[in-house]
């Protein structure tokens, strides 16, 4: 059943995403809000799909929270990156903006629900996940990645704005709080991470490639902070940054899955 | 991050502190660093082990190769370099802020009637919201008002640097402990733990287990598992403790946790000899010292050999490989479908040696506990240097440090002008009009 309704929130991002093309290209605000309201109305959809997944664990005699595989944490990255463009993005973004967003949630969700790679079978937990560093842990790291992602939107918003000579005043305050926010986040599961890691392992870091890729992730986010404090105007250069570091987010997520270590999802 | 600025004299000295505090430098060893694990990542590792034992020219080409890239000289350089720049940075912010260089006034400047220090105090008191915390004081060119709220802010480059710097101190500390494995047959006892490329550690006292359980799942799938295991000192009492997933234990120093478990099997066989009848429980690799004249090794444990049930194979210790003996549990039964078999074939035979005959009792599960030891006189460094960090990233980016200063000429005989600035996390932002308004009106009139 969390399936469909995860499925059918898809599908209403599409709908979303189609909208704010349309407010973008004609220039409609009142077709950008009409979107907005589907965006949202699609994460409401997409948060009773969580809701209800996590009741069907404790029906399957599973009984965890819905973060443990890799099903689980598509559909909880895609539903962080919406939520935090409702709070962050909130009077802040404009339609282009939104448009990357729900995209993106858009792909992470279909990815999840319609491939046939990814299993979306409840498994019960292997006793190293059940800990309750598994909901800090997962929740802080995907709030970070999904940050990461809306400062990667803004940061090009605002350098292809700069290039154009328009106005991005809004887009410029949604970088900054996305990217303290995604910091500050993913800084809490890095070190989350580390006190889980030192409770299961008996060591806090092992070089494994996922934590070697979240500090690679995070040297690189502490680069473009330092890039954004010390020269705010140079909005190419921060934009280059964001993106080396969006793809350092993804191969973080994605990439380790295909290196062996203790993370991998496969 | 650096504010202000720096000293430009000549000296090495100046030029070293301009290197160690320039953001610019800093953002280039930051990416230096994720270069580097980039590699480790994608270039095979081999880790040197002290095991190797490796001539110190070869050693040598090793820390500057990337082989290893996180012992490699690039990288401790690169993370020891980054954690001098924090201090560097945090020594110079302090005496800058010392000096004042960071506080200088310049603003909007507006005329006011009169510079009394009651009046401004007091309007500014009227406008700003009550979080601020308003400081006036003359000095030798006015008086000058500073009103602040969010302080606390200041702190936190301090903090964020200081964490970075015990980090990697810890880190570096971790070198003088060890990190290794135990692994523990059950009833076993074991005093020294494996590193990482077989070198031996001994611990200073012995670790023994007591029992091991696994619940499962019905598809056989581990649910929970736990290992009761004894810390035994010499001249002390054993301390038992109970291991489970997640729950570590210290033990003198030394972090124990429940890092996995091994399934094996132990056979019972009972042997009958000129002294009379003997019973064994042993696993793969033991060795049954029947009555001192017989020593047979158990080389293979099965629980079922070929679909002819459970059997082991024993050779006997400094023998031939051919004299081997393969006991089976089910003999009669397999001598009842091939009659005569343990005659033909000798090594079926439970009393091919002269004198003892072997029986296979049973076989039963048994399991190995794998407990991961490690010593890191670091780890607390690197926690207090953490939790300095988050405390600092959170006060960087949640907390806001206004600041309003107010200068005002008292020298000027009749027309005063005031000096008026605002900055917003040290950023200058305009200043409102309603505070213009106030201090214009209300600002020294009445002085």
């Amino acid at each position: 059943m969390n399936t469909r309704v995860l499925s059918t929130a898809a599908v209403v991002y599409v709908a979303a995403f189609a909208l704010f093309v349309v407010a973008s290209a004609a220039r409609k605000k009142a077709v950008g809000k009409a979107g907005v309201a589907v965006a949202v109305a699609g994460l409401v959809l997409h948060t009773a799909g969580i809701a209800l997944r996590w009741v069907e664990t404790y029906l399957a005699g599973a009984g965890h929270a819905p973060l443990s595989n890799f099903y689980e944490s598509l559909v909880f990255f895609s539903w962080s990156v919406v939520f935090l463009a409702v709070v962050i993005g909130r009077g802040r973004a404009r339609s282009e903006a939104w448009a990357s967003v729900v995209l993106v949630a858009c792909l992470l969700l279909a990815y999840a629900s319609f491939s046939g790679s990814v299993d979306p079978a409840i498994r019960p937990l292997i006793p190293a996940l059940k800990s309750d560093w598994l909901v800090i842990h997962v929740v802080t790291c995907f709030m970070g990645y999904a940050a990461f992602v809306l400062a990667s939107v803004s940061g090009f918003t605002v350098a292809r704005r700069a290039r154009s000579s328009r106005g991005a005043q809004p887009e410029a305050a949604m970088l900054d709080v996305s990217l303290k926010t995604g910091y500050v986040l993913f800084s809490v599961g890095i070190v989350t991470g580390s006190l889980w890691a030192h409770m299961a392992w008996g060591r806090y870091w092992g070089w494994d490639p996922k934590e070697t890729w979240a500090l690679i992730t995070w040297l690189i986010y502490t680069t473009a902070l330092h890039v954004r404090v010390r020269a705010p105007g140079a909005t190419g250069r921060i934009a280059l940054m964001l993106g080396i570091g969006l793809a350092s987010v993804l191969f973080t997520y994605f990439g380790v899955n295909y290196l062996p270590g203790l993370h991998s999802y496969q | 991050m650096r504010q202000g600025a720096v000293e430009t004299k000549g000296s090495w000295r100046a030029r070293l502190i301009r290197v160690l505090v320039s953001v610019r430098v800093t953002e280039a060893f930051l990416l230096l660093l994720a270069v580097l694990c980039v590699a480790a990542t994608v270039i095979p590792q081999t880790p040197y082990r002290p095991g190797d034992g490796l001539a110190i020219p070869v050693r040598a080409v090793m820390s500057v190769s990337l082989r290893d890239v996180f012992h490699s000289l690039w990288f401790l350089g690169a993370s020891v370099f980054l954690a001098v720049s924090c201090v560097a940075c945090m020594v110079f912010r302090f005496s800058a802020r010392r000096t004042g260089a960071v506080s200088a006034v310049s603003g909007r400047v507006i005329p006011v009637a009169g510079s009394g220090t009651p009046p401004v105090v007091d309007s500014l008191r009227k406008i700003l919201p009550p979080a601020y915390r308003i400081d006036a004081r003359h000095d030798r060119d006015g008086l000058v008002a500073v009103c602040e709220r969010g302080r606390i802010r200041r702190l936190a480059p301090y903090a964020i640097h200081g964490g970075v710097v015990l980090v990697v101190a810890g880190a570096l500390l971790a070198f003088a402990g060890f990190k290794g494995t135990i692994a523990l047959t059950e009833g076993g006892m074991k005093s020294a733990a494996t590193l990482l490329g077989g070198t031996v550690m001994p611990l200073g006292f012995g670790v023994r287990s007591e029992g091991f359980s696994v619940e499962r799942y019905p598809d056989g799938m581990p649910r929970e598992y736990s290992a009761e295991v004894s810390f035994v000192k010499d001249g002390r009492r054993p301390v038992r403790r109970v291991l489970r997933v997640n729950h570590p234990v210290l033990v003198e120093g030394i972090l124990f946790s429940l890092s996995g478990f091994d399934e094996t099997h132990e056979a019972v066989i009972a042997v009958m000899g000129p002294r009379g009848a003997r019973r064994f429980t042993v696993g793969e690799g033991s060795v049954v010292d029947v009555d001192g004249v017989l020593r047979v090794r158990v080389v293979r444990v099965e629980q079922d050999m070929m679909r002819m049930g459970p059997c082991v194979r024993l050779v006997p210790v400094g023998g031939d490989e051919e004299d081997d003996l393969w006991l089976f549990g089910r003999i009669e039964r397999i001598e009842s479908v091939h009659p005569g078999i343990t005659r033909s074939v000798r090594r079926f035979d439970p009393s091919r040696y002269p004198g003892y005959t072997f029986v296979l009792e049973g076989i039963r599960p048994s399991y190995i506990t794998v407990l991961g030891v490690n010593r890191d006189p670091g780890v607390w460094l690197v926690a207090t240097g953490a939790c300095l960090f988050l405390a600092g990233i959170g006060l960087g980016f949640l907390v806001v440090h206004e600041r309003v200063t107010v200068r005002i000429d008292t020298a000027a005989p009749a027309i005063r002008t005031a000096v008026v600035s605002r900055t917003v996390n040290g950023s200058a932002v305009p200043v409102d009009d309603g505070l213009l308004r106030v201090l214009k009106e209300g600002g020294g009139g009445r002085s």
